[in-house]
Order: structure tokens, then sequence, then C-alpha cells
């Protein structure tokens, strides 16, 4: 079976003025469609410039990114807003919702320049947020917050759904109902979800864990039986 | 002050430059802007004054309807506050240079006092070449340097454009310029009006005194002690010339008595001499006229005589004549009588010898036969004698004898007979023959007489055509000396004619001037001070002019400057929520922690205070002034620093951007630190009243939607935006709207309410017969005119009391014709009835006067007179008080007097003009002529200075859209970073990116735009209103035009804007800003 993601020896340095950082040294991995794959890593790993250039918010220095076929690595910028655009969904830790508008409306913002959005209101209603969809995010819960983000990520109807820490500011249970939440729409859609956090005791439920480790791949599990987010506990 | 805090503030105007900047630039703006536009008046004022010091311009300056002689120069010295006089002359000229003539006024320089590098009142600033070295040198105007009326080299010639010649009032009529000069006394382009040439002053030239010839000084220039000391624009200058000018009025009041005394004696000796040479003139006049009488009539008398001996002559030759041709003709007849008697005698004579002829022959034949018988005879007596020898018988021989002797004697008897007849025929031959010869002496002489006869007849005809010619020749010489005569006769008649008419001129000129000098009316001095001269007043007006404009716009400016400061200052503590929270945590005062963000804002104000009022009073001056410079000649501008405006407008603005920053700070100082320290929970989203409108509000798009609730969610910052572009528009439709409104003057006084294009002031009342009228009347340039009165007269009501100008029009009803009155809101005619006057609406506004009310007017004793108000009009330039003729003879008692003439003129062309112009001023009694086209291309070149200003305006108001624009687009930017990080992320491309920041600024620039331009309206008539100087009424009315500009401009402002600021949208990197919390 082709492989949906190809990382192929992907560096990536930074320069802050004279000082090169190098975030991401040769690395390589890959990941089928319909993965549930959880990317974990100490702080500073590279775990975020990894979701970066798979999301296309970032170029790799070096290397190859080659998703559904497509080589990724070598989009101009505007190619890279395209591809953000129709390809990729994003939920960060910080939810990053428009204070201004509504539910609904955030869900809508991006609904509005995708091809073959899904009905947004629908969306809303399986993130089981179907009575808040008119609450602006500042009368919502942190967890009701996340779900508004998934679901304006889901609602673009994406190849790809990354997340960045989506529990990071939500408390245990909240953070577990959004992890069951994305697990079920990875299951359901057979949409690939990556997932990074820090947090390892959510990489039983991953069907692949890649572990990094000062901008390396350390190790890339394979889960043959991934465990439902119910029962992890950590 | 902590030394960390201290440090940390520094760092803090380091990181934030740009908002440090955009609080250093409004106040920099706010404060220039006012500072500069205030010190400009004060700055032009003083560049004028310390002008008029440096070169000397006189204080007053006086003028004498009959000049100044010595005596009056000494009465004039013998004012004790006088500090210098200088007495000179002006007189306006026509210069010819290179075929073109102009109007020039020529005025005398002092040249001792220049050589000697001394100072003199009204000094010539020798711009360009040298001053006059020799005569035949004059110096001409440089203006301000470019294309001078007349270069430098130019020969000038000159003459009076009167009948007068040039020699009586130069020394020399040709001269050439050496040098160019400017002059404190003209600073403006204007010089006025002349009454000769085209009727307008070109430019002037200067010479040195000793060049005229002309008898008296024409005018007299004083400074005056002390005067000087003062600014020449205080009232304090005035105050010291207005007792100076009273004391010359005295003087003049004596001298003019004691001249006019002086100028009747002299001009009185001056007739009597001019009589008395009349009156030997008259006496040698008649004397040579009768020697020249008497020398006709000899030549005369000649003639005739040469005639009369003519005619004798000829009558003799012709009775020659006769008698020589009637001899002759006699003699003619004589001979043809005599010819007659040949011819017949030759026809007898033929006859007769015919017949003589056949005789002779008969005869002849007679002798041959007698001669045959004799020879017969003889042979018989031959016979005879022989037979005798033979007969002897004597009787027989006897007989015989006998027979012979008598046949001898018969023979003989017969020879004898022959020989008669051989005589006979002989002599019948000869007398044939003389016969003949007679006949042909006969004719011989008849053929001589014949001759003879011709001969004479000849000599007759030669004679004849002699005499005649000789006669004609005599004759031609005779009609040529009459001819002469007839001449010389008409010639005499002529001449005589003319002496006669000479000496009738003489005796009427003499007679008019005994008129004139029993009219002659005493010298009038005029005293102008300098406050009262043209060029002062404008320069003056045109400063309170700027000042008044100052008056308004800056406040804009601060205004603006105060949001913006408090915008960014809230924006920032915002942004240092956490840092405060520390502060606070780590057990900082609130005025430790509060004096990061004081210091902060007031560092940037003062900061841009100073280099606001550095570049404010240093720039605005000068490009103000320098506009100006285009309609005066001035130097450079003085700029000063002005401590007052400096302090007022910094304070105010330190004052208000501490403020701003301090109101900022204070919510958040009331906070408990732990609140601090947790981000600031955001604003949240707010349903806003549009909502509730569901058919709008569902029919919008979404991205509408968000900027709807983002544009009435940040109350503050909308007010700033809205305001500031308001004011960038309003300021940008004031300008344009001050533009149309001055330009509104010209085209509506000038196209609109005056119809007529010519006037023509008369010296003294029109008469009867006048030739002007004539003129107007007849000739074709001129197709319509109208007869006025007009005067300057003082009316009031209550206490307040002005002048206006009295029109009074000799035909009422014909008055639309040539001015229109009319109600300026409605448009509507107002007619002149014999009810009241019609008063011009600024002196209705300046007397607050309404239709209807009572008004006075002042006669010349000073009586008022009351009359009613029936109509206000549009007007714009000056005052008028339209009046029939019927209400002013009730009014004044008195006729009116007709001195002004309308017309309407068949062209407008500048040539046409100059001609017609020119022909005009030829007549006497014209004192001046002005075309409304020449007033209002004046009055066109005035607005043209005004471009500048408004320049200025629309370039301030452009940094005003600017920064204000900038600064909202910043804040919005900076705290929506994280909202454009997620839009970004969320796959919008740039342009959508810009789009849903800017559709935000979009919309409050338009609402900005629709509230400024009504702002404008409201500003425009306030300026307009203060700016106004009394004699003018400002067009009321905006172009629509200017409304589109305005908005145009300002909505470009805000494009440009969104630009530059375009690229700090798409370097926004949501990478970063994704991660880190507010």
């Amino acid at each position: 079976m082709e492989k949906f993601i190809q990382m192929e020896n992907v560096t990536k340095i930074y320069k802050m003025g004279e000082v090169e950082i190098k975030a991401l040294d040769n690395m390589s991995f890959s990941i089928d469609k319909g993965q549930f794959v959880v990317i974990v890593g100490p702080s500073g790993a590279g775990k975020s410039t990894v979701l970066n250039i798979l999301g296309g918010m970032d170029s790799p220095t070096s290397g190859k990114l080659i998703v559904d076929n497509k080589e990724i690595s070598s989009y101009s910028p505007k190619e890279l807003i395209t591809y953000r655009r129709h390809d990729i969904g994003f939920v960060f830790q910080f939810y990053n919702l428009v204070q201004n508008l509504t539910a609904l409306e955030n869900v809508e913002l991006a609904t509005e320049i995708c091809k073959n959005p899904l009905e947004p209101e629908e969306v809303l209603e399986q993130v089981g947020l179907k009575d808040r969809k008119n609450n602006f995010p500042g009368q919502l819960s942190g967890g009701e917050q996340q779900r508004v983000s998934i679901a304006r990520a889901l609602a673009k109807n994406p190849k790809l759904l990354l997340c960045d820490e989506p529990t990071g500011a939500l408390d245990y249970n909240t953070g577990k109902a959004v992890l069951k939440l994305l697990q079920d729409t990875c299951r359901k859609n057979n949409m690939t979800v990556i997932v990074v956090t820090h947090n390892l005791a959510i990489t039983p439920m991953a069907d692949k864990v890649i572990r990094i480790k000062n901008g390396r791949v350390e190790a890339e599990e394979i889960n043959e039986n991934p465990i439902p987010v119910e029962r992890i506990e950590w | 002050m902590k030394k960390a805090l201290l440090k940390d503030t520094f760092r803090q105007i380091k990181k934030s430059f740009g908002r440090f900047l955009s609080i250093f630039l409004i106040v920099a703006l706010g404060v220039g802007f006012f500072a500069g536009i205030k010190a400009t008046s004060p700055d032009m004022k003083l560049t004028a004054d310390k002008y008029f010091d440096d070169y000397n311009l006189m204080d007053i300056r006086l003028i004498s309807t009959m000049g100044f002689d010595e005596k009056d120069i000494k009465a004039i010295e013998r004012v004790p506050e006088i500090e210098d006089i200088s007495p000179g002359y002006s007189v306006d000229l026509l210069a010819e240079y290179e075929e073109s003539v102009s109007v020039v006024k020529l005025l005398s320089l002092p040249m001792d006092k220049v050589e000697a590098n001394a100072s003199y009142i009204n000094e010539a600033i020798l711009v360009e070449g040298r001053l006059p070295e020799k005569p035949g040198e004059i110096l001409a105007e440089s203006g301000n340097g470019i294309n001078p009326t007349f270069p430098i080299g130019s020969k000038i010639k000159f003459s009076t454009g009167t009948d007068e010649d040039i020699s009586d009032v130069l020394k020399r009529d040709e001269y050439v310029v050496v040098g160019l000069v400017n002059t404190p006394y003209y600073i403006s382009f204007e010089k006025g009006n002349a009454n000769i040439g085209t009727g307008t002053i070109a430019c002037y030239m200067m010479l040195p005194e000793e060049e005229f010839n002309l008898p008296v000084y024409t005018d007299v220039y004083l400074t005056v002690k002390g005067a000087k000391a003062v600014n020449t624009y205080q009232d304090e200058y005035d105050n010291i010339l207005e007792p100076v000018k009273e004391k010359l009025e005295d003087i003049g009041e004596v001298r003019g008595e004691e001249r006019y005394k002086e100028i009747i004696f002299e001009a009185n000796e001056e007739l009597n001499k001019a009589k008395e040479e009349l009156k030997e003139a008259e006496e040698e006049l008649q004397a040579e006229l009768s020697k020249a009488e008497k020398d006709l009539e000899a030549a005369k008398r000649k003639i005739e005589e040469g005639e009369r001996e003519l005619l004798a002559k000829e009558r003799e030759f012709k009775s020659q004549l006769e008698n020589g041709q009637k001899r002759l003709k006699e003699e003619e007849r004589k001979l043809q009588a005599a010819e007659a008697e040949y011819e017949r005698n030759l026809k007898l004579f033929n006859d007769k010898k015919e017949e003589a002829l056949k005789e002779i022959e008969v005869a002849e034949a007679q002798i041959e036969k007698g001669e045959k018988e004799i020879e017969s005879k003889q042979e018989q007596i031959n016979m005879l004698k022989e037979s005798l020898n033979f007969i002897v018988d004597e009787v027989e021989r006897l007989k015989i004898i006998q027979l012979i002797e008598y046949g001898e004697q018969e023979l003989e008897k017969a020879r004898m007979e022959i020989e008669a007849a051989k005589i006979e025929l002989e002599a019948a031959k000869k007398e044939l023959q003389e016969g003949e010869k007679e006949l042909e002496a006969a004719r011989i002489t008849i053929e001589e007489g014949k001759l003879r006869i011709q001969e004479e007849w000849d000599k007759l005809e030669i004679n004849k055509e002699r005499a005649i010619k000789e006669f004609d020749k005599a004759r031609r010489e005779l009609a040529q000396a009459r001819e002469e005569y007839e001449k010389g006769y008409e010639e005499y008649l002529k001449s005589r004619d003319e002496a006669l008419e000479e000496i009738e001129k003489a005796k009427e000129e003499i007679a008019e001037e005994e008129e004139k000098l029993k009219d002659l009316q005493k010298p009038k001095w005029y005293i102008l001070k300098r406050t009262e001269t043209r060029d002062y007043i404008d320069f003056g007006m045109n400063a309170d002019r700027i000042d008044a404009v100052a008056s308004v716009f800056p406040v804009f400016f601060l205004a603006v400057a105060v949001l913006v400061s408090l915008t960014s200052m809230t924006r920032m503590v915002d942004e240092e929520r956490i840092h405060i929270g520390t502060l606070k945590a780590l057990g900082y005062g609130n005025l430790d922690i509060a004096s990061k963000y004081l210091i902060y804002a007031a560092l940037a104000s003062i900061g841009g205070s100073i280099v606001g009022l550095l570049i404010g009073f240093k720039v605005l001056p000068t490009v103000i002034f320098n506009a100006y410079r285009i309609m005066y000649i001035m130097p450079e501008v003085i700029t000063e620093f002005n401590f007052t405006y400096a302090l007022i407008s910094s304070t105010v603005a330190v004052f208000a951007t501490v403020m701003a920053a301090w109101l900022a700070l204070r919510s958040e100082l009331k906070e408990a630190p732990a609140q601090l320290l947790r981000p600031k929970a955001p604003k949240p989203g707010k349903r806003i009243f549009l909502e509730n409108i569901s058919f709008i509000w569902s029919r919008m798009k979404f991205t509408q939607k968000v900027t709807a609730r983002n544009i009435f969610r940040y109350k503050k910052r909308f007010i700033m935006t809205v305001l500031g572009i308001s004011g960038c528009t309003a300021l940008l439709l004031t300008g344009f709207g001050l533009k149309d409104s001055i330009v509104s003057i010209v085209s509506k006084q000038f196209d609109e309410l005056y119809s007529y294009q010519l006037a023509i002031e008369l010296k003294a009342d029109k008469e009867e017969d006048d030739p002007i009228i004539q003129f107007v009347k007849e000739d074709n340039r001129i197709t319509d005119y109208i007869l006025l009165n007009e005067k300057i007269i003082d009316i009031g009501k209550g206490s307040i009391e002005k002048s206006v100008n009295l029109m009074v029009p000799e035909d009422s009803s014909r008055l639309k014709e040539f001015i229109t009155l009319r109600e300026r809101k409605s448009q509507k005619a107002i007619p002149l009835t014999d009810e009241g006057v019609v008063l011009s609406e600024k002196m209705a506004k300046l007397l607050d006067a309404q239709i209807g009310d009572e008004i006075y007017i002042k006669d010349e004793d000073g009586n008022k007179l009351n009359v009613k108000i029936t109509g206000i009009t549009e007007n714009y330039t000056g005052h008028f008080m339209y009046m029939t003729n019927n209400l002013y003879e009730k009014v004044f008692g008195e006729e009116v007097n007709y001195q002004k003439i309308l017309c309407k003129t068949s062209s407008t062309d500048e040539k046409f003009e100059d001609r017609l112009s020119e022909e005009l001023l030829k007549f006497d009694n014209i004192s001046s002529v002005s075309f409304t086209t020449g007033v209002s291309d004046s009055f066109n070149k005035t607005i043209g200075s005004l471009n500048y200003v408004i320049m200025v305006i629309i370039m301030t108001a452009g940094a005003l859209a600017f920064i204000v624009l900038y600064n909202l687009t910043n804040i919005n930017i900076g705290e929506r970073y994280r909202e454009i990080a997620t839009i970004k992320v969320l796959g919008f491309y740039d342009n959508e990116v810009a789009n849903y920041i800017y559709r935000e600024n979009f919309i409050l620039t338009l609402i900005g735009t629709a509230l400024g331009l009504v702002l404008g309206v409201f500003l425009h008539k306030y300026v307009l209103v203060t700016t106004e100087i009394e004699i003018i009424m400002f067009g009321r009315e905006i172009r629509p035009i200017s409304f589109v500009y305005s908005a145009a401009l300002t909505l470009l402002f805000s494009v440009l804007v969104s630009i530059a600021m375009y690229y700090r949208l798409k370097n926004i990197d949501m990478v970063e800003s994704l991660k880190a919390v507010d």
C-alpha cells in the first residue's frame, strides 16, 4: 500500500540571527491513510515543527514531504495556502476561535472557503454542540471551545487533521472527551489524524506512535491493537 | 524611579518603536501645524516690517493737486516729529520699448544721497546691473527677477500720452536701462491705474532727480521719529502717525491758501503778458497782411495791362492781315480780268490771224499771179522789143515802142503794185507777228502777276501763323501770370484766415485761462499714512487671513493626536498587562508602574512637540510666505520661534497624551495582581443592534457580519478613525471650498451680476453735449451704455456707520441690463423703486439691517437723512447702495450729476480693450477707464497664490489621514494578530486576509468621509466668515466637484495606507503567533 504521508530526510534549520538551530535533523517517517497517529517527544524535540511542515505552515530546509502523492515540500507559498485550505484541518492547543463570532460562525469561517465542506450545523451536532451554536466563544467552556475548534477543522472535510496539544489547556475529562471525538472521527470518516503531544499516556490509543527527540525520529511504533480512549487513564 | 524600570522604559520604546513613532508623529504634526500656521501671520508682518525699515519706506506720503514748491517743503520740515523728508517726482508716462508701448510710473531718485550711500526714503534696492552714472541712464523694476518688463540694456522712449511735450517733464526722451531695482514702496505687482495709454501701470522705473523738468515736486515722502521702533502692523504704529498726519493737514490748509494766492497772482501776470503779446502779434499781422495785399494788387494790374496790350496788337494785326488779303484779292481780280482780256484778245487775234493768213495766202497768190502776169507781160514786152528790131516802121515801131513803153509802164505799175502788196503782206505778217508777240507779252505779264500774288499770299500766311503763335505765347504767359496771382491771392486769404484764427484761438485760450483761473480750486494736500496705502493694507489682510485659517484647522490635529495617543497607549497597556501584574506582584507602587507609561507618552509627545515646533515654525511660514511672494516682491521670510504658540500647542499636546496614557492605565492599576497575571479575558463577542434587523443581517455575507461586529465593538477606535478621517475630508473640502468661494467672487460678480464690460469715470459731471457721450453713442464697439452717479457716502443704522458706494442710475428701469439686483438665495430679481434703497448683502449684514428697516444717509453737511431698505442684493466685492434718481432728489434735495458711464462692449479681447481704452483716454473729461476683465484678471492672479495654501492644507490633511489610518490598522493588526494567524492557517489567501481586515478600515473611512463632507460644509462656512475681509463677501457655495475631490483624496489616502500595511499582513508569522498565549 502506498503511504499516504511520506517524510524523507527532512531537515529544518531556523536561523536566529547568527545562530542556526536545527529543529529537524534528517527526519523520515511515513503514515498510512486513515491512521490515528500520535507524535510524542519532550519539549523542544521538534514536534511542532513537524506539525507545521505537515500542515503547510512551514517548508523544510531540505528533504521531501509527500502527501497523497503530491510533493508538498516543493510547493510555493501560494500553493501551500491552497493546500491548507482544502486538505488540512487544524486543531490548536488554545482553540484560536475568533472571539467576535459565534460557534456556528466560527465553523462557517472555515467552510466558506473550501471546495466541498460539510454542513456546519451538522458538524456542530456531531461534536455535541447543537444547543450552543449561537454562543460566542467567551460564553463557552474550554472543552466546548475546543470542540468548536475541532468542528471547524472537520467541517472543512480535510484529508488530514492535525492537532497540536489539543488537550493541553483542558481538564482531564474534557481532554478525554476531545480525544474521543478525534478518535471517533478518524474511525468513522476514515480520516488521517495526527496528534502532537508530550503526554505519553495517550499513546496506546494511536495506530502509530512516532517518538522524536532532538529533531530525529527515535522510534516509529505500530500499535496493532489501539485501546479506545475511555480505557486509558493518566 | 527605579533604575530597572527606567531601563525597561527605554527598552520598551525601542521594542515598540513604531507605536512610539506614531504618537511622536501625530503630536509633531498637530503641534507643528498649529504653531506653524499661527506663527505665519506674525512672521509675515515681521518680515514686512523689517523690509520696510531696512529700506526706509516712507511713513507718510503727501501728494497735492498742484505739487509742492520749496516753500511747501520748508513748511513741512518744520513739523518736529519728522525724522526725514524726501521730496520727489512721480509721473505716469508711456514707455516705448521694442515697438510696444506700456504705461510706467516714473519715480525720482535722489542721486546725491544714493551716491553718498546715505539712507533715503523709499530706497531702491539694486538687484542687477548698476546705478545710473551719466545722464540718459535709468533703472527699471526687477519684480521677482523673472522676465522684467525692461531688461538691462533696453532703450526706452518716453512720451507723455497727452498733448504735453515730453520735454516739459524730462530732460530727454530716451533712456537706457542700466540696472534693475526693487523698492519697498511697491511690494505688489499691482501698480494701480493711470489716465493715459491703456490705463494700467505696467511697472515703475527710477530716474535721477536731475533728469526731471517739472516745476514742482509731485510727492513728498516722510519718515516719522519713533515709527521704525514699532512693528508697522501694530496699532501703535498708526497711533504714532495719526497726530503727524493731523498737523500736516493743518499745514496743507494754510499752504494751500498761500499757494492759491501765489498761483492766481502769477497766472494773472502771465495772462496780461500773453494778452500784450497777442496784441503785438495782431498788429504785426495786420501790417504784413496789407503789404501782401498791395503786392498782389500790383501784380494783378500788370497782368490786366498785358492782356489789354495783347488784345490791341491782335486787333491791329488782324486789320493788317485783312488789308493785305483785300489787296491781293483785288489784284487777283485785276489779273483775272487781264487774263480774260488776254484770252479774248488771243481768240480775236487767232481769228484775225486765220483771216489774215488766208488773206496773206490770197495776196501771195495774187502776188504770184501778178508776178506771173508781169513775167508774161515782160515776155510780151520783150517780144515786142525784139519785134522792134524787126519792125522798122517807125510808126509801127513807134506804136510798138509806145506799146512797149506802155507795157513797161504797166509792168512797172504792176511791179510796184506787187511790191506794194508784198510790202503790205510783209506788214500784215509783221503785224501778225507783232500781235502774237504782244499777246505773248501779255500772257507773261499775267503769269508773272499770278506768281507774285501767290508769293504774297504765302508771305501773308507765314506772317499770320507767326503772329498767331506769338499771340498764343503771350496769352499763355498772361494766363500763367493770372493763375499765379490767383494762387497767391488764395494763399493770402488762407494765411490771413489762419492768422486770424490763431489770434482768435489765442484770445479764446486767454479767455479760457481767465475762466479757469476763476474756477481754480485751492491746492489740496492728500496725506497718506503708510497704513492707508494699498500694498500695505493688502499684505496685512493676507496675513490676517492666514491667522483666521490657523484658528480652526489645527484643532482637528490636536483632537486626533489625543485620540491616537489614547488608543495606542490603551493597546500598549493591554499588551503589558502581565508585566504590570508582575511588577505589582513584586511590590511596586502604582505610581512607579504608571511612570513607565507616562514617561513613554511624555517622551513621545515632548519629542514630537519639539520636532513639530522646529519644523512647523520654519516650514509653514516659509511655504505660505513663498506662496505670497508670487504676489509680493519681498525678501525671504524671517521665521521666529514664537514662544507663546510653542507653549500653548506643546502643553496641550503633552498634557493630552499623558492624560490618555493615564486613562488607559487607570483601570488596569485598579485590578489585583493575581487578576493581572492571568490573561485578560478576551472581550466577549457581542451582538450588535443590526442583528435584530434580521432581513438585513440574514442577507449579509458572513465576512460582512464579522466586519460589522468589529466596527461596533471597538468604540474608541471607531471614534478616532471617524474623527480623523472626517477631519481629513473636512479639511480638504474646506480647502477646495475656499478656492471655490473666492473664485466664485470673480465669476459671480463679473459674469453674473455685472453685465457691463467697461466703466468710464468722468472728471467733471456730464454735460449735455459731451463728446464722450457722442462717442459712446456712436462708436459701434460700444453696444449699450447707461449713465450713473456714483459717490462714496456714509450710511448707518443705530451706532454702526459705514462707507458705501451710492449708485444712482439715470434710468432705473434699465439698470438691470447692466447690474443685476437679486436676492442671493432665491435668485429673485429686486426692483429698484422710489420707495427706498437696495443695499448690497455684506453691507446689510455689517449694519445688521433687514428689508424694511430704516437706515440713515449722511449728506455733505453731516445731516442724517432716513431711507427705507426695500431690497438686499447679492454682491461680492465692495459695498453698494442703489437708489432711483427721484429718491435721490427727494432725499438730498439736489439734481443728480452723472459722472460714470457703464458700457457694454462687443468684445473682451485684450487688444480690443487696450485700443478702446487708449482712444477713450484721449478725451479730456475722462479720469479713468476700467474694464471688468482687467479687474477680474488681477483678482484671478491673487487667487493663484491661494493654490499654495490649499496645497498645504491638502498635504497636512493627507498626513492626518495617513497617521490615523496607519495607527488604526496597526492596532487592528496588533490586537488581532492571533485571529489573522488563525485565518491564515485556515487557508485564507493573502488578499482574503487583507480584505478581512481592510473591509473594516474601508467602511470606517467611508463613514468618516461622509461625516467629513458634512463637517466640511460647516467648517468652510466658519472659515469664510472669519477670514472674510470687510469689503468682500465670499461665495457661499462649494462646487459639487470639490466634494468629489475631497472624498476621492481621502479614499486615496486610505488606499495608500492599505498598500503600505499589506506587507505587514503578509508577513504575519502563523506559527509563532499560534504558540503564544495573549
